[in-house]
């Protein structure tokens, strides 16, 4: 049962995060009444994190395929931007190592601390937000509070200890809402 | 079921008179099964059958004070009355001090100045407010004070401190003396059950089904149980297990079981409950192996049991083992075995050490069933492996040559194919399995002609009762390996059976069966389940012979010593490096693993050393990141720098002309368009040059070394 957990667990984690980013660019597309400005913002949210979560495994030489991160490109399938086809982008790793629990656990560790970091800064923005960004803040700041609750609720079905993944100090509904 | 459950009360009350003093309604449900009894259908009273560790809890709740407050002070005064009973009935016939105090200490127990029928009935001014007593007509019911019985109840828990061991005994002693009875009447029951069935099925000329008659013959529905014995019946039988218990007794006191092996270190051995329950359940055994002999001999006995054939008997052995928690059953069902009560007790407790880790004292009880009966082989291989364990390779390879010459025979002729197969199927099983020790090793197992001639004969013992199993039961028992290995038997070559068997044995070891499957054998035939049991301890015996065959083939102890020391000291750093099990068999496969440790250990002080990473650490940023590239060629760390460049000059370029970038940039939401150009692409570029000096940072630590 505990064979490759970290593995297993980061790979379920980004697929139930892709599910959650799509539904959420789903209704930014068609979103209710007074709702278009937090959608806007939960996807930008979703955006930050699954960029983030690509750009580290970029640092750990970690093959996007194998984490199930290379079928979506937040930029194109999130923002609705496209691409310059001239320009390389260049977001493949130059070195594809195998995917071993320890750097599993390595690139699980030092993601969710940048996580942290960026949520709290999603925090102060939506505590004291400029005008006009109050529920786009506050959707930017939902998305944070959504991975940090998928990410806690998947360490207890993984059987993870929460202080192993530097998860244990958060608690998405009092630090961030 | 239900009878035999019914029954086992009846002769607990019969042999244990104080057990009707046992709190009834207040323990914990949980720990004690009741069952109402009609007994001697007169009244209708709710009792227990307790087995013995049931016994060590009740003994454990008094000792820690749970019983005190589940019971009422009715109850409790009561109890002392059976703890009285059972340390009278525990009571060693030696000299020391504990056991010349009991009397005194019983007397004071009940009977002390503070006795409460004395308080009680006296009723003097400081408790006649306290202590009411009801006297009833005929169950003389008290209402107490329950501060005054706490204050009672604790000289109740010091007695059982001080007269644990005697307790201890008297458990074992009680239990042994009730299953014991049980045990007979339940064999002697099936044996009349399998006769009857026999006997209907031949008069009436049934055309039933062979599986049918399989089924009376070796299984015990459960009603087919007798009429439940009289507690006068009981008796008879009770009476001649009595009869034995002072010469149990005396033996205890010349085999000094209760003392401690080496008193220097009195932890260092089996606990007092431990010894109990093997020489309870050992006791129980051999007395029902005799009392089932003595039979046909013994009017008292005859005129309430039939004598009992083998595979009945069986049954009988199988419920003292599960009132003991214990497997000894197998050794009165192999023919041939030990059976000598005080060969086995020094046997069986010598294999319990050895179980436990304390193999000071598993080389002491074993030597002493070696002393007693020298032709034994087990022993010496037991002893063996318990030298192996204090790294006395010498001793244990003098043990192994004994083993081997006490049970010299005549090797099948494919056994020497067999063991080649064997030696080459060995390892894989190993690796699968992941077992350390054995890991280490299987590089040394070359030609293991005893543990092949061994394993050979367990399989061929399955192949039997699978060929045998009318009900499927057996083979589904087995795991998928040994399964295929047994149904395919007849047709494979002796290497390819070596094989299988080493892959088997190599991955599970003695765990054969596949969990829970024997209680469902047990269900169709207890033989069966019995036979099982029985082949589970060969194949321990097997890889016991394997370690010690291996080591002997080593050569000299110096070797042993060294190839144990390489393996355990790989196994400590390979785990201690954070590699898995999986991790390090994979390696060890690829001949990699030495190489893997050696490389981690350099890193790991490589690491400790690096200033990058003592400031990653304080900063609590890319620690993971750090770490995972000082083992990495300089090649690819630059690579990574000049990847982090790109990266940085694309996110600038991005900043500065969004729109060559996303020919969509402009029907984004003006609030997005803001964020990515002064937050997110900022934040990024950011994070990629912390990166980027990461890596720098490595290279030029590395270049500086150099």
């Amino acid at each position: 049962m505990n064979k490759e957990k970290f593995k297993r667990y980061t790979i379920d984690t980004i697929t139930l995060l892709k599910e959650l980013a799509r539904k959420a660019k789903a209704e930014a597309d068609n979103p209710k009444e007074d709702y278009k400005d937090y959608t806007q913002g939960v996807i930008m949210g979703y955006y930050s994190i699954i960029t983030l979560l690509k750009h580290e495994a970029f640092a750990f030489c970690i093959d996007q395929k194998e984490l199930g991160l290379a079928d979506i490109k937040p930029d194109v399938d999130l923002l609705g931007l496209g691409r310059n086809p001239d320009v390389d982008v260049g977001e493949d790793n130059w070195a594809i190592d195998v995917m071993h629990e320890e750097k599993v656990k390595g690139y699980l560790i030092d993601s969710i601390t940048l996580l942290k970091e960026q949520a709290i800064e999603a925090k102060k923005e939506a505590d004291n937000p400029k005008e006009g960004f109050e529920s786009y803040n506050r959707g930017e700041l939902m998305a944070y509070c959504s991975i940090f609750l998928l990410l806690k609720n998947q360490a207890s079905i993984f059987n993870i200890d929460q202080e192993e993944i530097c998860l244990a100090d958060i608690n998405p509904e009092v630090d961030l809402l | 079921m239900r009878k035999l459950k019914i029954f086992t009360t009846a002769v607990l009350l019969a042999t244990t008179p104080t057990m009707l003093v046992y709190p009834q309604d207040v323990l914990s449900r949980a720990v004690f099964q009741t069952q109402r009894v009609h007994y001697e259908e007169k009244n209708t009273q709710t009792y227990y059958t307790s087995s013995y560790d049931d016994m060590l809890r009740l003994l454990d709740e008094i000792e820690s004070g749970e019983l005190e407050k589940k019971c009422t002070p009715e109850e409790l005064e009561k109890l002392k009355h059976f703890v009285a009973h059972l340390a009278k009935k525990g009571v060693l016939p030696d000299n020391s001090e504990e056991s010349l105090s009991l009397d005194e200490d019983i007397e004071k127990l009940l009977n002390g100045e503070n006795s409460f029928y004395q308080n009680a009935f006296a009723a003097s001014d400081e408790y006649q407010y306290m202590i009411v007593p009801v006297v009833l007509n005929r169950q003389r019911d008290v209402v107490l004070c329950r501060s005054w019985v706490s204050k009672r109840w604790h000289h109740t828990k010091n007695f059982v401190k001080k007269h644990k061991k005697a307790l201890i005994i008297g458990a074992a002693v009680a239990v042994a003396a009730a299953v014991v009875v049980v045990a007979l009447a339940a064999s002697s029951a099936a044996a009349a059950s399998a006769a009857g069935a026999a006997g209907a099925a031949a008069s009436s000329g049934s055309k039933s089904d062979k599986k049918d008659q399989n089924e009376a013959s070796s299984s015990v529905p459960a009603d087919s149980l007798p009429a439940i014995p009289t507690a006068s019946e009981a008796s008879a039988i009770k009476s001649a297990v009595d009869s034995q218990l002072p010469a149990f007794k005396e033996n205890i006191v010349q085999n000094q079981f209760f003392q401690p092996t080496n008193p220097a270190a009195q932890n260092q051995g089996l606990s007092l409950e431990e010894n109990g329950r093997v020489l309870g359940s050992l006791f129980a055994h051999d007395y029902l192996n005799n009392l089932q002999h003595q039979i046909p001999y013994n009017s008292g006995l005859s005129q309430y049991t039939s004598p009992v054939p083998g595979q009945s008997a069986m049954i009988g052995h199988s419920e003292i083992d599960q009132k003991f928690s214990t497997d000894y059953g197998y050794l009165y069902s192999t023919p041939g075995h030990e059976t000598n009560l005080n060969t086995l007790s020094h046997q069986v407790r010598g294999e319990k050490a050895l179980a436990f880790g304390y193999y000071n004292q598993a080389v002491q009880d074993l030597g002493n069933a070696i002393e007693t009966n020298p032709t034994n082989p087990i022993p010496y291989l037991e002893r063996g492996i318990a030298h192996f364990n204090l790294g006395q390779y010498d001793r244990s390879v003098e043990d192994y040559k004994q083993f081997v010459s006490q049970t010299q025979k005549a090797n099948p002729i494919s056994v020497s194919k067999f063991s080649r197969g064997f030696a080459k199927g060995l390892p894989r099983g190993v690796y699968e399995s992941g077992e350390d020790f054995l890991l280490f090793m299987t590089d040394f197992v070359k030609h293991p002609i005893q543990t092949s001639s061994q394993i050979v004969d367990s399989v061929t013992t399955l192949v039997d009762l699978v060929r045998k199993d009318e009900w499927g039961v057996v083979a589904e028992a087995l795991s998928p390996e040994v399964y295929q290995l047994v149904t395919q038997w007849d047709d494979l070559s002796s290497d390819t059976r070596g094989e299988m068997a080493g892959y088997a044995l190599g991955k599970h070891g003695a765990d054969i069966l596949v969990p829970g499957a024997l209680a469902k054998v047990a269900t169709k035939s207890v033989k069966s389940a019995q036979e099982l049991v029985t082949v589970c301890k060969n194949l321990q015996i097997a890889q016991e012979t394997l370690v010690l065959e291996t080591a002997a083939g080593l050569g000299n102890s110096a070797k042993i010593a060294e190839v144990v020391r390489n393996g355990q000291t790989m196994a400590f750093l390979g785990e201690e490096l954070g590699f898995t099990a999986q991790e390090m068999v994979q390696l060890k496969q690829a001949g990699k693993l030495g190489g893997a440790i050696n490389s981690s250990l350099e890193k790991l002080v490589s690491q400790s050393e690096s200033e990058v990473y003592k400031a990653a650490i304080s900063q609590n940023k890319h620690v993971k990141m750090v770490r995972d590239y000082l083992d990495k060629p300089a090649k690819e760390i630059q690579k990574g720098v000049n990847s982090y460049e790109k990266q940085i000059a694309l996110h600038k370029d991005k900043i500065a002309n969004p729109t060559k970038h996303c020919p969509d940039w402009d029907k984004l939401d003006p609030r997005q368009r803001e964020a990515l150009v002064n937050k997110k692409w900022p934040a990024e570029i950011q994070v990629y040059e912390e990166q980027r000096s990461v890596l720098q940072s490595i290279l030029n630590e590395r270049l500086a070394h150099e």
